[in-house]
């Protein structure tokens, strides 16, 4: 049992160290086990605060690749880097390469550009003509801890905001909506769900003239 | 996550492991209503699917009444002409004249080629008269992007296709666009129709489903995944498969999440990281229903995470696009084009 299990537990009024219900097992601390996941990953989501490293192994002709997390689950990507060039590559869309040059998937040539479909869909422009390595920053959804010892990487507040989403569905659980609700609103506080994302609240915003957009790879 | 995941922790927090209340019926009912939900307010579900060009199909059948057998030995299509004035399938139209009490010493013209399958239409040695159909993925939604053996090709109507080609059924050559016909039958047609066709490595002989000379992602709708050799059994890291759209058709979509039966060992299609948000939504409906179990303060907690998990959704789809970056590059880079379509010479006419 970790500590945020054990706050879960001081919080629903349960003895810790002999519980009664929730005993001190995988089976027996599962439905508490289960809610802190699901608020982990909903908090790393939304914040992205949880960043992986992919490396797409990219193959000759071929521009569309399926990515199937193992352990994180890839969310969203937020930035491809070419090793054997060195450099960045743009992020772009179907629908803008399409604009660009219908006949985009023809192309040949060192990757400019990455786009991604759906969840799990990784695409690369122009198709590389022989193998290449992009690594992938991406924003992923954490491995859904197992273990009492397994790492939990949330800032402090975060921990707390996991603490009040369990002790929420604990009490949905029971039968009791009220205190159900109190506690899914002290997470929704603690979270921030008004102002989240603190990359976004880090911008210095500041006064510019109005410039003609700058030209891409892709138009 | 398979659904058998997903309903034990629903019946958690529905207090009913042994499902008498909510019955799994009931609660695979709810799903589907709950995910078609979701999926509409937060357009979350996109995909790409190769289309195998020739189409490939589990069997064949002629008539309605044998659908409900055909199914079970996978995507089936119906072969021949529908004469539904008659009740009955034929070849060419001439076997349609005892129906109509046509003397059969009077033979109607010969038609030309037909085909009993859509493969055989690019065995064909002349002029195939109908039109042939490829399948749509069985969760098509909306199409985003469509191409044809890696060149895009644009999106018609059939009522804009037989108003400029007279020839259309017929006509061969480079295509250029895609079209339904309706909404109802799932099949999508090409425009002009490939003359010729890429037959993949496979054995056996007549329509093949698999393809033996490597893995196959799925059998619905021919998608080809091609493992990489080394990563393909390792359980670490990231997995990844590539889409092989050689003389295939690509499809970029959204998708409408699949309707679950019920098994235990079906896969879910959203993420397993989303489908907390479709399980609220069942929750909401499940104390909602006339039931023994209905508690309108519960309906209301749970309407209310559900409500909350929709503006999470929509709120990763931003963050998305707030993450992308962007490269800088001067005016005089190489590869920026403005123009889609080739520049006419100034004294090219008019259009009128």
């Amino acid at each position: 049992m970790n500590d945020l299990e054990k706050e879960v537990l001081h919080l629903i009024g349960e003895n810790v160290d002999a519980p009664d219900v929730f005993t001190d097992n995988d089976i027996g601390i599962l439905p508490i086990r289960d809610s802190l996941n699901d608020a982990i990953e909903e908090i790393s989501l939304v914040t992205g605060g949880t960043k992986r490293t992919f490396f797409l192994l990219a193959r000759a002709n071929q521009s569309f690749y399926r990515i199937t997390g193992k352990t994180d689950r890839l969310a969203w990507i937020t930035d491809a880097w070419l090793f054997d060039q060195k450099r960045r590559l743009e992020a772009t869309s179907v629908a803008k390469l399409k604009s660009f040059n219908p006949r985009w998937m023809l192309n040949t040539g060192p990757p400019f550009s990455y786009f991604q479909i759906g969840w799990d869909v990784v695409g690369i422009w122009p198709q590389p003509t022989a193998g290449v390595v992009v690594q992938l920053d991406c924003v992923v959804a954490p491995k859904r801890y197992d273990t009492d010892g397994s790492p939990i990487r949330l800032r402090e507040e975060w921990k707390r905001a996991a603490v009040h989403y369990a002790v929420s569905e604990y009490w949905a659980s029971r039968g009791d909506a009220k205190s159900a609700s109190s506690h899914f609103q002290k997470y929704l506080e603690l979270v921030g769900m008004a102002s989240l994302y603190p990359y976004t609240a880090d911008k210095q915003w500041q006064m510019q003239t109005d410039k003609r957009p700058w030209p891409k790879n892709t138009g | 996550m398979k659904w058998v995941e997903s309903k034990r922790r629903i019946r958690r927090f529905l207090r009913d492991p042994e499902g008498k209340i909510w019955d799994d019926r009931l609660l695979s009912l709810l799903w589907n209503d709950s995910q078609q939900e979701i999926n509409l307010r937060s357009a979350q579900l996109e995909t790409v699917a190769v289309i195998a060009v020739p189409p490939r199909y589990g069997c064949s059948y002629m008539h309605d009444w044998e659908y409900e057998y055909a199914a079970a030995f996978g995507k089936p299509y119906q072969c021949w002409r529908q004469h539904h004035a008659a009740g009955m399938s034929c070849s060419h139209v001439w076997e349609t004249q005892p129906a109509w009490g046509v003397d059969s010493g009077a033979a109607l013209t010969d038609l030309g080629m037909v085909f009993m399958h859509p493969w055989e239409a690019w065995y064909s040695v002349g002029d195939v008269q109908d039109l042939v159909p490829l399948p749509l993925p069985e969760d098509f939604g909306q199409a985003q992007f469509v191409a044809y053996d890696k060149d895009a090709i644009d999106a018609t109507t059939y009522k804009d296709l037989q108003s400029r080609d007279e020839s259309y059924r017929t006509r061969t050559g480079e295509v250029q666009y895609w079209f339904r016909i309706d909404e109802t039958s799932n099949e999508f047609y090409l425009y002009p129709r490939n003359s010729t066709a890429e037959w993949d490595d496979v054995s056996g002989a007549g329509q093949i489903l698999y393809d033996d000379s490597g893995d196959t992602d799925s059998v619905d709708y021919g998608v080809i995944g091609d493992w990489p050799p080394d990563l393909g059994d390792m359980d670490i890291g990231a997995v990844f498969d590539a889409l092989d759209a050689d003389g295939n058709v690509l499809m970029v979509y959204k998708k409408n999440p699949t309707n679950i039966s019920g098994g235990g060992d079906e896969v879910l299609d959203w993420p397993d990281f989303l489908t907390k948000y479709v399980e609220f939504g069942v929750l909401e409906r499940s104390y909602e229903a006339n039931t023994d179990g209905r508690i309108e303060s519960l309906r209301d907690y749970w309407s209310m995470r559900r409500q909350v998990g929709e503006k999470v959704l929509r709120l990763l789809k931003t963050k998305k696009l707030v993450d992308r970056n962007f490269v800088m590059t001067t005016h005089s880079h190489v590869g920026s084009r403005n123009r889609q379509h080739p520049r006419l010479p100034d004294t090219y006419p008019a259009a009128r």
